[in-house]
């Protein structure tokens, strides 16, 4: 079979239905032969944001050799000499030099894992820390635009482009996971408060901060005996609303972050040094390899306010920033998951090209932005005009004209065009005060979202029949010639290697939300297993360990082998069979079901279109019998499309009720 | 439903509990049973002139500990040269730690408005960035302190604040303004001192000023220094405080010329001058310029507005509340104890809510949970015997401040006192649109819900006799002893709920949430119940305390675990 007729076949089984779906339906519906683009290689994508807080020198970061008298001249306290500029083999950056302390930088440079867009900002840039930090977090510039949550002309647009970009992916959210995002959409990373670039005007919050990671993280306030019955409503503001809100968010992110930290982990040779921004990038390696599906981490380094003896504070900087980024990518590349990550920096604003007498600089202007990612995802190099220090304004800032700049806006709508899959509409919504947009070749042909559409959302829960055959994969004969024996353990493939060889009913699971990168880890059922009940039982049986309320039991399943080779799963084992009337109902719904042999610990659950729990009271029915026969009294619940849910020790299946 | 009112006349007839807890609470870190009796009696106008009238107690501690005394150095440190790194940071936590416990014993509104202006006029004791140690930053940060509470306790006038903040050496050192000259001008300080503490950016920034305007404010600035040591220091002859001074040879004299978009009175120009009465008379001149302004009034009318009274602006309050404040501003010259008062005795302050009077509207700082939670239950921090020796003092000064406040309490709930994490302070008195909501997130509400828990559990001395963490504890027995002689009758139960949830929590609680909690109290046993187990304790404190403890301490930790201790 030909590649392409391989996906003209499977392309309906990825839009099959994935609600809720037991864990190895799931696996069945979206394995993934080859490295190609589709929706769900997008969808498992992330960004991660790093914050050089204070403005950064990137004069100094990012040098053009051809100005060095100029540097001399202008900055003499805080001249690098060009002999100790650190250059990259990579012809791609010919013409730049690289601070001294960035050689892991330029080692990525070297493996085409960085492009550098040479002159970030915007027109009139503010040079107020707090003023400016605001604008790169809300998309905003010196300009008035048109707010349209206040439907006012401002500058201050108060809302950040990260948060109404989630809020618009993921309509709808209310601070409740559901199936489709279990993880909250966007993490701060070491902070008390959460950055404005998640803030929106809902209460709910698209984002969370993550403090210390002292014991794990959060203390679940259920633990605490905390109680908000009968809390008065409020009568005086939000406030009372908002305790409500983080309190309940606070307790189920609290337990899925904590389950995510506690099963993921680093790989075991990651370098990440003692800097807190290692530390952070290490917790992001370790929470996404743990199953978070969270599409933004924001993380800080700051420091970079350098009006005093700058030259050591910022080549400590650069140290750790390379350190950090350096370890953070080797890590991920070890777990082979690197092609799901895109990082990009940035900073306020850059610093004036004249230094001061205190044997630093003040707050300037342009600066460079870089983007790291995997090197067949990203075009390496240099991306925009350089900043032309001969250029400077009366306060020694370089000037800013229309066309000696990349507008930072078109940076971080082009990652959440190309990376994040962001269609026009969502960048309209995130960035509503800039119209100018133009596109940068970021993100590789082939690999940008740009060229499929429809991807960012997160799939639509299908209307789901009542009874589905279900799946166990099984290989067909094609490959039962024992070219797939290897298999790698769970957790996301953090061992590589060795590889583990599959050897009668052996079997290994991913971790939930986890892909494997195609090639390396591999999870293959054994196609002569003789038991594949059992199997299945232990799959799911460890997802119910783990939590019996995880909304969603994503396991992935890839496959390796040259591209000739394909799989093809056949449907061989059927669900469970409930019968719900009447459908539609107006305010009572019958269940009926067999209990199978072995099914233990059933309940039922009735969800909203979104997947999310409906308070319903369902009567106590584990006396009776083999044949269960449940009322569910729905009459409190709005007008629409519902599910209820089968959860068991070995499955959970979910069942369309319409209420009118 | 009651209506809001945005009027600044003053309210009339006396406060009762509620609103006399709510000003309180919004006006002090301490708060008692017996502070808000004594105000509730009071009408609006009586109560906010005792508040600013009351001088604040002498503190119990005299001066900051020396972390010294318990190793070889010993003895008083704030005015010696006792030199020593290893304990400059945690000399600084020392004063921080100091500043707090005076500020929980304090029912004056001294120590809450010195915060108030610490949030504007920020100062970290944390001076980084600057390169090698200054053994003097922690004298330096102590008598920053000591300026923030007299200005505060002595109604300064924000204009000479101003002045004064320009040559304090602690502002000095933490924006850079000592490194500040002729020969190559630091623009850092003179940036902030617009945006930050004065006129600020404006909301669309930049039109209040230019960018040229700071540099040439910073050119004006130049020579404003410090002196090399602390006790080589002028002396400030209105405050009596250390402080910095005019350096001619390392001041710009050239004139200073400033656009239109800041004096809003076309093109000024400051005359340079080259002695050090001339830098003064320029700093004056620029400081009458930015006080002129209205947006400078309107301003700090925004802030006032913003700690005191909601974090939230409508423009309905902006047309009102705000213009009154700013105009009022104005009229008096800025004198800003005047103007806080008008609005702490107008109607609208105590009618922020739909449903009741009070507060309730504002998430609290974590210092205030803690400040209140110590406060009402007469608890001290750290625990000290009655004449503790100079040895207990520095033990448990320094388990308290060093190990719990800062490294224990403060990282978990997002607050390290007097060290914001930037010259804009605490994002919860500047970051839109969150505010106040920044202090309550997942990851400081773990910390914010456990203080009654901590505080209720007695711990034994470790083996070395030291106390354990958080050092100090809520005597709850105790306290039900000291109600019995403010009137209470302990063994009504109903009579020992009102006593703390009437008082503690800013809003009635509903009938249904005051019987959860009761019932918490009572352990879910009748209030007959309790009556004996009450008059066991008082026949036979021996043997029947313990139990009695059991019940109130479930009292305690069930209201400051409620939600509605979170708000104020």
């Amino acid at each position: 079979m030909k590649r392409r007729d391989f996906f003209k076949h499977t392309a309906p089984l990825m839009t099959a239905p994935i609600l809720l779906n037991s864990t190895v339906a799931q696996a069945f519906n979206s394995f993934d032969l080859f490295t190609s683009l589709n929706c769900d290689t997008v969808r498992d994508r992330f960004l991660v944001v790093i914050q050089l807080g204070g403005g950064n020198d990137g004069l100094n970061t990012i040098i053009r050799p051809e100005y060095d008298s100029y540097y001399q001249n202008q900055r003499p306290d805080i001249y690098i000499p060009q002999a100790q500029l650190l250059s990259s083999s990579n012809s791609d950056f010919n013409g730049v030099k690289f601070h001294p302390q960035m050689g892991k930088i330029v080692n990525l440079a070297d493996k085409s894992c960085l492009n550098v867009i040479q002159s970030a900002g915007y027109e009139n840039m503010v040079r107020s820390h707090f003023k400016a930090t605001d604008t790169w977090l809300t998309g905003g510039d010196s300009a008035n635009a048109y707010i349209p949550s206040r439907d006012e002309y401002s500058s201050d647009i108060s809302e950040g482009w990260m948060g109404l970009y989630l809020e618009h992916i993921f309509e709808g959210y209310d601070g409740t996971p559901t199936p489709f995002m279990p993880d909250p959409l966007g993490i701060h990373l070491r902070s008390k408060s959460l950055s404005r670039g998640f803030h929106t005007h809902n209460l709910h919050l698209p984002a969370t901060n993550l403090g210390t990671e002292q014991n794990g993280f959060y203390t679940l306030l259920s633990e605490q005996g905390i109680s908000s019955e009968f809390f008065a409503e409020s009568s005086c503001g939000d406030a009372v609303d908002y305790l409500k809100l983080v309190d309940k968010e606070t307790q189920v992110y609290g337990q899925r972050i904590r389950e995510v930290f506690d099963r993921g982990q680093n790989s075991s040779s990651a370098a990440y040094s003692n800097h807190y921004l290692s530390a952070q990038l290490r917790t992001v390696a370790r929470l996404v390899n743990g199953g978070s599906k969270t599409k933004i981490f924001l993380t800080l380094i700051d420091g970079f306010d350098t009006h005093v003896q700058q030259q050591n504070a910022h080549a400590n900087l650069m140290t750790h920033l390379s350190e950090g980024v350096h370890a953070f990518m080797d890590d991920l590349d070890k777990m082979g998951i690197l092609d799901r990550c895109l990082i990009v920096t940035f900073s306020e604003f850059g610093r004036k090209f004249i230094s001061n007498a205190s044997m630093g600089t003040d707050h300037g202007t342009l600066a460079p932005m870089m983007v790291f990612g995997h090197p067949d995802k990203i075009n390496a190099g240099l991306t925009g005009p350089k900043i032309d220090v001969t250029s400077i304004d009366s306060q020694g800032a370089p000037n800013i004209t229309a066309d000696n700049h990349v507008d930072y806006r078109n940076v971080f709508t082009s990652i959440i065009n190309q990376w994040l899959g962001a269609e026009q509409d969502a960048l309209d919504v995130a960035f509503s005060a800039y119209t100018a947009g133009q596109t940068l070749d970021l993100i590789k042909e082939g690999s940008s979202a740009a060229d499929i559409s429809g991807c960012y959302a997160p799939p639509n829960p299908v209307d789901n029949e009542h009874e589905v055959n279900v799946s166990i994969p099984t290989v067909n004969d094609e490959v039962a010639n024992g070219d797939y024996v290897y298999a790698a353990i769970t957790a996301g493939g953090v061992n590589t290697e060795p590889l583990h060889e599959i050897t009668a009913c052996d079997y290994v699971d991913l971790t939930d939300g986890f892909w494997a990168k195609c090639g390396t880890n591999v999870i293959v059922y054994p196609f002569d297993c003789s038991d594949i009940d059992e199997m299945n039982a232990l799959i799911a049986g460890t997802n119910n360990t783990q939590n019996a309320h995880d909304e969603v039991l994503y396991v992935q399943q890839q496959q390796v082998g040259n591209e000739s080779q394909v799989v093809e799963v056949t449907p061989t084992f059927e669900r469970i069979k409930i019968k719900l009337f009447p459908n539609p109902t107006t305010d009572v719904v019958n269940v009926s079901f067999m209990v199978r042999a072995g099914e233990q610990d059933i309940r039922l659950e009735l969800l909203d279109a979104k997947g999310r729990i409906v308070p319903v009271r369902v009567p106590d029915f584990s006396s009776q019998g083999a044949r269960i026969d449940v009322k569910l009294d729905i009459s409190h619940v709005p007008a629409g499309v519902y599910y209820v849910r089968y959860v068991s020790r070995a499955m959970i299946e979910t069942f369309k009720v319409v209420v009118v | 439903m009651r209506v809001t009112t945005t009027s600044l006349a003053p309210r009339s007839g006396s406060l009762g509990v509620q609103l006399a807890a709510h000003l309180q609470r919004r006006t002090s870190f301490h708060l008692t049973k017996p502070r808000i009796d004594q105000l509730a009696a009071m009408t609006a106008d009586a109560a906010v002139n005792n508040l600013f009238d009351t001088a604040p107690p002498t503190p119990y501690i005299p001066r900051p500990l020396d972390p010294n005394t318990f190793s070889t150095n010993g003895g008083e440190w704030i005015d010696s040269n006792s030199q020593d790194d290893n304990v400059e940071g945690v000399r600084r936590r020392y004063v921080a730690g100091w500043w707090f416990r005076n500020a929980i014993h304090d029912p004056s509104a001294t120590h809450k408005l010195a915060f108030f202006i610490h949030t504007f006029f920020t100062v970290s004791h944390h001076v980084s960035g600057a390169g090698g140690h200054y053994y003097d930053i922690s004298r330096h940060f102590y008598d920053h302190l000591a300026l923030l509470n007299y200005a505060a306790e002595n109604n300064m006038n924000l204009k000479t604040l101003a002045k004064k903040m320009t040559l304090d050496n602690q502002m000095l050192f933490y924006l850079q303004n000592r490194l500040n000259k002729a020969s190559g001008v630091n623009e850092n300080y003179a940036r902030e001192f617009l945006e930050l503490f004065t006129i600020g950016i404006g909301e669309v920034g930049f039109e209040n000023y230019t960018e040229a305007d700071i540099t040439e404010f910073a050119r004006l600035l130049t020579g404003f220094t410090v002196k090399s040591t602390r006790n080589g220091s002028d002396i400030d002859p209105d405050t009596g405080i250390f402080t910095g001074y005019t350096e001619p040879a390392l001041h710009d004299s050239g004139d200073k010329t400033f656009s239109d978009t800041l004096s809003a009175n076309g093109t000024v120009t400051i005359t340079g001058r080259s002695d050090a009465a001339g830098m003064i008379q320029e700093l004056d001149e620029f400081i009458n310029m930015v006080f002129n302004r209205e947006e400078t009034a309107r301003n700090y009318a925004r802030k006032i507005y913003r700690f005191y009274v909601s974090t939230s602006i409508s423009d309905a309050i902006e047309n009102s509340v705000i213009d009154g404040l700013t105009n009022d501003l104005i009229a008096n010259g800025y004198d800003l104890v005047a103007t806080l008062k008008l609005l702490l005795k107008s109607e609208h302050f105590y009618s922020m809510c739909t449903a009741t009077e009070g507060g309730g509207n504002i998430i609290k700082s974590p210092l205030e949970l803690l400040s209140e939670a110590l406060s009402f239950f007469n608890t001290d921090l750290p625990a000290l015997s009655d004449s503790p020796t100079e040895e207990e003092l520095y033990i448990h000064f320094f388990l308290y401040v060093n190990v719990y406040f800062y490294n224990t309490f403060g990282i978990n709930v997002g607050i390290e006192l007097f060290d914001p994490v930037n010259v804009a302070g605490y994002p919860a008195y500047y970051q839109e649109p969150l505010r106040d909501k920044n202090w309550y997130n997942g990851t400081t509400i773990p910390t914010r819900y456990d203080i009654g828990r901590l505080y209720t559990v007695v711990r034994p001395l470790d083996s070395n006799g030291f106390p354990r963490l958080p050092y100090t504890y809520i005597d709850t027995l105790a306290y039900a002893n000291y109600l019995t002689t403010l009137g209470v009758d302990v063994s009504i139960a109903d009579e020992v709920v009102d006593a703390v949830v009437n008082y503690l929590l800013p809003q009635p609680l509903t009938p249904e949430r005051r019987d959860i909690i009761k019932n918490i109290f009572l352990n879910n046993l009748s209030p007959i119940n309790w009556k004996f187990v009450w008059q066991a304790y008082i026949n036979d404190a021996n043997n029947f305390g313990d139990e009695a403890r059991l019940y109130l301490n479930a009292l305690v930790v069930a209201v400051l675990s409620a939600q509605e201790f979170q708000l104020k």
